[in-house]
């Protein structure tokens, strides 16, 4: 996530996850606005939205010039193997910390859509099986009784206790 | 007022509320003293169960999670040496090392009473405080009521986050996805023609999936319990004596307790500042503070006392101005909004009969919590040792099936996953959730509050300059923002002379 470019004596340090957060409310951001922009009586409707939006739109972008181009001269001290090094651990570090999350993003997603179809006992289940699963569980007896004992309990407190109807 | 007082008291004497109270607290501790499992997300576990209650037994109840699980995690730093939830980390310090010289049972006394004393002083603060503030809050009106939002951010600003600007962009884009829905005069706003987002975005599946998601996420890559270590089996007599010695520590105790209900008042700073700021001034003045970090009572004593009475300062914030401190007290607003209150400077007003039984409850539970502690000190060798690989698919499960059954509408959960990702986002890179979550919940007062000064006073707006709470609001916001500049301003001037 991160780079150098360098031109001349400076050297501009590329921090690209800085600009996630900032790019995701712009989209938005741009997205609302494109909704309003047809509204009645905008000098009523938009009176706190128009000065967020204006608000939001310099603040992402001083965060995206500042923060995802960190400008700095390159000097001789924090020179090359510094940089080198720093990138080494990146690398090291991207790998786990990227892989789980989104896979546990991705089990979320699919016991979402899973729900309807199978029902909630079944793919609550499998969800945590996997989930148990993804998290390096590999004792067949946890894998087993954890799930089941959380999928039953899950579905006697919401369905018995508190009336819900569930899928 | 004092009709409001005692009326308050007899609706909460009957057995359902006790029982409420004693479930709630003794959930609470459990959920503390599990490392991973905080309070915040305890009580988004169990909101689901007070969507059916009355507003009343669902604030006594979740309060209760609230009140049990500052204590929970004093369990497990003391005897093990990992902080059940961030805020006991501070009474780690000296209570491990009591544990090693082996007077463990002696540290789990010391901080049970004085966190059960400490939330007694919480409450109490709380029923003093409560009608004052209510009556001071009920000289705001419109102008006050939006500038509210703007005070909380800049609150926010100037303590919790690095940066400044990161905290208005969190708090902006949350004002700003606030106004999402069917304005006050009927114009629809942001929603693609879409009904779902007709009411506005959907609070509870918002806040769980920016707070709860981050925090499982976290969980993965940590491993909290060392299996080999065996929790040594309390005695009874120890913890007794243990609590009888705080009162040889009354000044301490009482200080404490202060730092506590001050700075858990305050937004974004809660109870993990305050218990690091009471033990920091009891080291510096202590008489003897090279004792400390070895294994001293009185490093306890301060801990625990600041932690469990910054809730009372917490919720005194939450209820008088609707902002919230972290993640428990946000959670506690998501559930007044169930309960059709508006969370705001109107809220103590409209409901005080209500928010005085509340109150009453917190007292007992501030009670409840000796007792209960006590038991559960015999019971938490079996408890604590729950791996984090099973919490995490459980706490899902719970929290997806829990926001279904809010509207029974799937789409709910779904929207847990984009702001999970967005959260988990924010946090990675020093955005403050608080913010966010605070716009979200002030950007609709925000939103109504402005669109009734304008047909009220005609597009005069110089109505904020003329009232004194309003101008006081404005500059107020304004040292706050300012602040962090100056700060950074002389670090440089510092970092420049050195």
């Amino acid at each position: 996530m991160k780079k150098d470019v360098k031109i001349g004596q400076w050297a501009i340090k590329l921090n690209l996850g800085e600009a996630i957060f900032p790019l995701i409310v712009v989209v938005t951001t741009a997205l609302y606005f494109f909704d309003v922009r047809d509204i009645g009586k905008p000098s009523v409707n938009l009176l706190l939205a128009r000065p967020v939006i204006l608000l939001i739109v310099v603040l992402s972008m001083y965060i995206l010039i500042v923060f995802t181009l960190q400008l700095s001269k390159s000097g001789k001290h924090n020179g090359e193997h510094n940089v080198k090094g720093e990138k080494k651990t990146e690398e090291i570090n991207t790998g786990p910390k990227w892989k789980k999350p989104v896979m546990y993003f991705t089990l979320f997603l699919l016991y979402l859509f899973l729900m309807p179809l199978i029902g909630h006992m079944i793919s609550t289940f499998l969800f945590v099986l996997s989930v148990l699963y993804l998290l390096n569980e590999r004792g067949w007896k946890k894998l087993m009784i954890v799930p089941l004992i959380t999928s039953g309990i899950v579905y006697f407190v919401f369905s018995m206790l508190l009336g819900v109807q569930l899928p | 007022m004092e009709a409001d007082l005692f009326s308050g008291l007899g609706m909460i004497l009957s057995w359902r509320i006790f029982f409420y109270m004693f479930t709630g607290v003794l959930l609470g501790i459990i959920a503390g003293a599990i490392p991973g499992l905080t309070g915040g997300i305890a009580i988004a576990m169990f909101l689901p169960f007070t969507y059916e209650m009355q507003a009343l037994p669902s604030l006594v109840f979740l309060l209760a999670i609230f009140t049990g699980s500052t204590w929970g995690g004093a369990v497990t730093a003391i005897l093990i040496n990992t902080p059940g939830s961030p805020a006991s980390a501070a009474t780690a310090f000296d209570g491990y090392p009591m544990t090693q010289k082996g007077m463990g049972s002696r540290a789990l006394g010391i901080s049970l009473c004085s966190s059960a004393l400490g939330a007694l002083i919480g409450a109490l603060f709380l029923m003093i405080a409560i009608e004052p503030l209510g009556r001071f809050t009920l000289k705001f009106h419109a102008p006050e009521r939006f500038l509210i939002a703007f005070l909380g951010l800049s609150i926010i600003a100037s303590l919790g986050g690095k940066n400044p600007a990161k905290v208005f962009l969190a708090g902006l884009w949350g004002i700003l996805l606030g106004t999402v829905g069917m304005a006050p005069t009927g114009a629809l706003r942001g929603t693609f023609g879409w009904s779902y987002l007709l009411d506005g975005f959907p609070f509870i599946p918002a806040l769980i999936g920016v707070f709860a998601i981050p925090e499982i996420l976290n969980l993965m890559n940590k491993r909290f319990i060392v299996h080999d270590q065996v929790i040594p089996r309390p005695s009874f007599r120890e913890i007794i004596r243990g609590a009888a010695k705080v009162f040889q520590h009354k000044y301490l105790f009482i200080k404490s307790a202060i730092i506590g209900v001050g700075v858990g008042a305050l937004p974004a700073a809660g109870s993990t500042v305050a218990t690091l700021i009471s033990y920091n001034q009891a080291y510096a003045t202590s008489r003897h503070p090279e004792k400390y970090g070895t294994g001293i009572g009185e490093g306890v004593v301060a801990a625990e006392a600041a932690n469990s009475s910054s809730e009372g300062g917490s919720v005194a914030t939450m209820l008088a101005l609707g902002i919230p401190g972290g993640m428990g007290t946000a959670v506690l607003i998501g559930a007044l909004i169930i309960q059709g209150w508006i969370p705001g400077p109107k809220l103590i007003w409209d409901h005080l009969d209500v928010i005085y039984g509340v109150l009453w409850a917190e007292l007992f539970q501030a009670i409840l919590l000796f007792p209960l502690g006590l038991i559960f000190a015999f019971w938490a060798s079996k408890i604590v040792f729950v791996s984090t690989r099973i919490l995490i698919p459980i706490i899902s499960v719970t929290i997806a099936t829990g926001i279904f059954a809010f509207h029974n509408n799937l789409w709910d959960v779904f929207l847990v996953i984009p702001f999970g990702i967005i959260g988990w986002c924010m946090k990675k890179y020093n955005y403050p959730l608080i913010a966010f979550v605070l716009g979200l919940i002030l950007g609709p007062m925000a939103d109504s509050e402005i669109i009734r000064i304008s047909q009220l006073y005609a597009g005069n707006y110089s109505i904020f300059l003329q009232r004194p709470i309003s101008i006081s609001l404005i500059i107020l916001s304004i040292i706050l923002i300012l602040l962090p500049v100056f700060r950074m301003r002389s670090s440089k001037v510092n970092r420049n002379t050195e």
